[in-house]
């Protein structure tokens, strides 16, 4: 809804970033700018003292950038590009006017703040709770999106991330990520692309998402 | 008689809504010290909120009752955040996913909900405000200081939660533990008390859920704690008795005076 009316209203200013391109680092003056990301992927992402970085969410077409700083003078993270980038640059002060203009988009607005924190609820209750092949699933369904109405109408999901990126944002080893991603592919669950992946049975993975063991969900290749 | 009528078909839905027997009156945001923190106070109204008690171990909302219109202030007390069925012998499928504290607010997950997926409980007597959220977002249309100040308040629990699965992703229990200690002795000194000495409202199983770990090991890194003289514990009672060292365990070193400030909202800046 959110993103409809921000396409209608021609909102912010269009931008563009090449591939390994930062969008802000960290302690970058914020002033107040939102982006909404139109295409590509990014990575978010805070660098240790010790060079260790530690990613915190990957950020898709359709969502929003830069929310979990309104208020702040600086940002808490760096967000660096990991394919080619067209997002809107969207002040926090226009936004404010298009609410003052159309109160109804506060409502939307605050709702997709409320929603973001639920899904960091979400993924950190993933953490405490599920091992690691459930982790992957719950992560590649996540990336997959919604069932379409037909199973034969999967969509190629992108996986523009290294092993070692996932492995990273799941708490897990690059070599735990890359055995599972086989074995999912080997049970022709899921079927591997170079950087990307497509559903073959979402029942399969939902069960495994559920916590079911994987010798007791059919294989199917 | 008039008023108290109408005060009494106002408060009925709510009464019904937390079935636990607890008590709700009718709030003077006008005097309330805690104005400036309040989002519900910008509204200017002086019945912007009502003040609800509720008794320790019963819960404001349950996951899957109706999201009403409110968001919750809390104004002493303290509460566990539980994903899943909240009942003690409910199964192992539920996990405390957080704990807030006085000052936090309470339901801003919940916004564009029909029905809570959380269960929030009380971890001890306390007293919350609930904001009538529709009020207030009709206010914040006229008001845009109040609706910046609810966004930053969304930025804010974003990136706690941010911070929450960092924490969960990159460090040890032991950390983890340390982080908690020093979380909730932050807390006590917002409100000007000792930071070193306070109660821990939750209980071992409540952490355990919390840090992702067996109850049987924050029994023992409590052991270990004791054994390092980082702090005393009796029951429930916490004497803290090296902050530094704490500090070092939970962020890897110990960081200079000006940083613990930004640490208590991005602690993984100096995270080793």
């Amino acid at each position: 809804m959110m993103d409809l009316e921000l396409a209608q209203c021609k909102l912010g200013s269009p931008l563009t970033l090449a591939r390994g391109e930062h969008l802000f680092q960290m302690h970058d003056a914020a002033n107040g700018e939102l982006y909404y990301v139109r295409s590509g992927h990014i990575k978010l992402y805070q660098q240790c003292p010790d060079g260790v970085e530690r990613i915190i969410d990957f950020v898709q077409p359709g969502d929003w950038l830069g929310v979990d700083t309104i208020g702040e003078p600086e940002r808490h993270a760096s967000a660096l590009a990991l394919t080619d980038c067209e997002l809107d640059l969207v002040p926090y002060r226009q936004l404010a006017e298009l609410m003052d203009r159309e109160p109804y988009s506060c409502d939307l607005f605050s709702a997709m703040l409320s929603r973001e924190i639920e899904r960091q609820q979400i993924a950190a209750a993933t953490l405490r709770s599920a091992g690691a092949c459930q982790r992957i699933v719950l992560f590649l369904l996540q990336r997959a999106g919604k069932a379409p109405a037909d199973p034969a109408d999967e969509n190629h999901a992108a996986l523009p991330m290294s092993r070692q990126e996932i492995s990273d944002y799941l708490g897990l080893t690059p070599a735990t990520v890359s055995r599972t991603l086989s074995l999912l592919k080997r049970n022709g669950w899921i079927s591997l692309g170079q950087r990307g992946f497509v559903v073959q049975s979402r029942e399969a993975l939902e069960q495994l998402a559920a916590g079911m063991p994987l010798t007791e969900v059919p294989a199917l290749a | 008689m008039n008023d108290l009528l109408q005060y009494h078909l106002f408060i009925v839905p709510i009464v019904k809504e937390n079935a636990m027997a607890n008590s709700i009156e009718q709030n003077n945001c006008s005097v309330c010290s805690q104005r400036t923190q309040c989002v519900g106070a910008a509204a200017g109204s002086q019945t912007t909120s009502h003040r609800i008690r509720i008794e320790r171990h019963t819960s404001l909302y349950e996951a899957g009752s109706a999201v009403g219109d409110q968001i919750y202030h809390i104004r002493s007390g303290s509460f566990k955040v539980v994903r899943g069925p909240s009942a003690p012998d409910a199964d192992a499928d539920a996990h405390v996913i957080g704990f807030a504290l006085a000052p936090d607010f309470i339901g801003l997950d919940a916004l564009d909900q029909l029905e809570y997926s959380n269960s929030v409980v009380a971890l001890e007597d306390s007293v919350v405000c609930s904001i009538s959220w529709n009020r207030h977002a009709f206010e914040g249309r006229r008001r845009p200081v109040m609706r910046a100040h609810l966004h930053a308040l969304l930025a804010r629990e974003m990136r706690r939660e941010q911070r929450a699965a960092l924490m969960l992703r990159n460090t040890q229990a032991e950390q983890r533990m340390a982080d908690l200690l020093l979380t909730l002795s932050e807390r006590q000194a917002t409100y000007g008390y000792q930071p070193e000495e306070f109660r821990l409202p939750m209980s071992r199983c409540d952490i355990a859920s919390y840090l992702g770990v067996t109850a049987e090991c924050v029994s023992r890194l409590l052991l270990q704690f004791k054994q390092r003289a980082l702090f005393e514990l009796c029951r429930r009672d916490v004497k803290l008795l090296d902050m530094s060292a704490l500090r070092t365990m939970a962020f890897g070193h110990e960081p200079p005076p000006q940083l613990q400030q930004l640490q208590q909202e991005q602690p993984m800046l100096a995270a080793a």
